[in-house]
């Protein structure tokens, strides 16, 4: 493939990942509900305040990997962990979801939000593992906040492993989560029998591999304070997950699937992360990931039962199978290796598209990310041409005619013609 | 010497831009044939050339066969001739074309900055075209002209603001 080409494609990635981004503005609105809702739980009047409590984004906030949903009206899932120090022997997992339920609960918005989500079906005792906040409509956005416990010095120590480089001990970044389903809720009172989940641990882990040094956009540390700026500028991996995302969406919209068991993101972005070799543009990443990411699902023997399953483990926890509810539910490894095929034949299709059209380029990029998001891409490429030749820098290749910033300088004019034919 | 005279003098008289001297005919079929060695010469006269020349826009473009006839004291011609070009599924008609029949496009407008003969149609009516073929591609898309010029669809605008 000639370079240039492969310029082009990079170019229409960079910008379809940026339509599919959330905007600045929607990125600060989140940032300031949830920091208001730390601020309420940690507020000198609430009965928590004793035990530090701060709310920290994880997940997709956290990696910078979130987009839109295909419909405006669905909402975006912002993660959030709410931890807590200082545990009571006396406290439950019970006692720590409830205790932080009736505090949200004690603000009136709070109170309603928790009812709106799912019409009050999780009011009382909340999800099975977080609260849920529903915002209005107009925001667009719901909150999943995980109650947790945390080593008392958890700040201290994400501070210090995300401002070093590349030791990777992430053991000291786990925090205890509450389960409904299990069967200690409410009665387990050692933190060392609740669950385990390491959201900063995979984070680091993620940047870890992400960030390249000859474009080293931001500090790791910022992406671990709660009010870290919008990042305009994303890494080639972040990108690129997005638009595999997208992707996906797009190919289990169609009303062929069952929505419920496309593959899930923190699969995708598992394996696309450990697929990553630090490209250094968006359209190397992306061949180089669908081309990889199949081979970094692993297989091994269930010792339960002697099977042989399918493995994506976490990065951060080798002994959780990300990908555990394959053996359970065939759909829905059925449905990782249907998109993992219509990936790489789309990706093969994406690197032939020279000469068929810009027409038939839009076609190919609005089936496979949508139809509103490509449609804008190369409208404004269409602007950005006319913009330069207004401005005298347009120029034409002789021999090709080929439009851009070598050859004859191309002089403004108006397209004319007539109005009645 | 002389030569250098003439320039000083032509640069004292540029103001008056209808005072331009025109191309002459032989020299405009000579840059084109430099910048496009491809081309396939129709015709060629003492005050008349037909050539076809092999444009595309862009890398995601198609090539197209682009027509250009130019006689001595008529308007220059130039039509899209190596296929019969799509129509925006919005649309029943080519954008910014004399005919749509004849794929004659329109590259100019007749008042204000109208092209004449002291310019070169290598440097003006050949990107021209070449841009109206990449404005036309995305036309393709949604029927939306985006190159500027006059306003195609200029009722379209009315209406909906009446609805």
């Amino acid at each position: 493939m000639k370079q240039l080409y492969k310029n082009n494609i990079n170019n229409i990635l960079e910008e379809l990942g940026k339509e599919l981004d959330i905007s600045k503005s929607e990125h600060e609105a989140a940032v300031k509900s949830y920091e208001a809702v730390g601020k309420w739980l940690s507020d000198e009047n609430s009965p928590l305040n004793y035990f530090n409590p701060k709310i920290l984004p994880q997940g997709s906030f956290m990696l910078q990997t979130v987009i839109k949903p295909i419909n405006e009206e669905d909402d975006i899932d912002i993660d959030l962990v709410c931890k807590l120090e200082k545990k009571p022997d006396s406290w439950t997992q019970k006692e720590l979801k409830n205790q932080i339920g009736n505090r949200l609960k004690e603000n009136k918005d709070y109170n309603r939000m928790i009812w709106e989500h799912e019409n009050g079906e999780n009011y009382e005792e909340g999800g099975r593992r977080c609260w849920t906040l529903k915002y209005s409509n107009h925001a667009g956005y719901h909150m999943d906040i995980l109650p947790s416990f945390t080593d008392d010095n958890l700040s201290i120590l994400l501070e210090k492993q995300f401002s070093s480089g590349s030791d990777l001990n992430t053991d000291e970044l786990a925090i205890r989560i509450t389960d409904k389903e299990s069967d200690n809720y409410p009665t387990e009172k050692d933190v060392n029998n609740w669950l385990k989940s390491n959201p900063f641990g995979y984070a680091k882990w993620f940047y870890n591999r992400a960030i390249i040094s000859s474009k080293r956009l931001f500090s790791l540390k910022e992406s671990i304070d709660p009010v870290k700026a919008y990042e305009d500028e994303k890494l080639p991996l972040q990108r690129v997950i997005q638009l595999l995302k997208r992707h996906r969406d797009i190919m289990f919209s169609n009303g062929e699937f069952d929505m419920e068991h496309k593959p899930i993101s923190i699969i995708i972005t598992t394996l696309a992360t450990r697929a990553y070799d630090k490209e250094n543009n968006i359209v190397d990443a992306y061949i180089n990931i669908v081309k990889n990411m199949r081979s970094f699902v692993e297989e091994k023997v269930n010792p339960d039962n002697g099977k042989l399953e399918k493995w994506v483990s976490n990065p951060v926890n080798e002994e959780e199978n990300f990908a555990d509810k394959w053996a359970e539910i065939m759909e829905k490894q059925d449905y990782f290796y249907l998109w993992l095929d219509k990936l790489e034949e789309d990706m093969g299709n994406m690197l032939v598209l020279e000469g068929k059209g810009q027409n038939e380029s839009n076609k190919f990029f609005s089936n496979s990310y949508g139809d509103k998001v490509s449609k804008k891409v190369f409208s404004a490429l269409g602007e950005n041409k006319r913009l330069l030749r207004e401005s005298g820098n347009l120029k034409m290749e002789t021999k090709t005619g080929l439009l851009g910033s070598s050859g004859i300088k191309v002089k403004d004019h108006n397209f004319f013609g007539k109005v009645d034919e | 010497m002389s030569s250098k005279y003439f320039k000083r003098r032509r640069k004292t008289k540029r103001p008056f831009k209808n005072l331009s001297r025109p191309i002459p005919l032989d020299s405009q079929f000579e840059r084109i044939k430099s910048s496009f060695p491809n081309l396939i010469i129709k015709e060629k006269k003492n005050d008349k050339f037909t050539v076809i020349i092999k444009l595309r826009p862009d890398l995601f473009s198609k090539e197209y066969e682009v027509k250009i006839v130019y006689e001595t004291y008529k308007p220059i011609s130039v039509y899209i001739v190596n296929e019969v070009l799509e129509i925006a599924e919005n649309r029943n008609k080519l954008p910014h074309v004399y005919n749509n029949k004849l794929q004659k496009i329109c590259l100019y407008a007749k008042d204000g900055g109208r092209w004449d003969s002291s310019k070169s149609i290598v440097s003006t009516i050949i990107p021209w075209a070449s841009e109206w073929l990449f404005y036309y591609e995305l036309w393709l898309i949604d029927g939306i002209w985006q190159g500027g010029g006059h306003d195609e669809y200029i009722n379209e605008n009315f209406t909906k603001h009446e609805q």
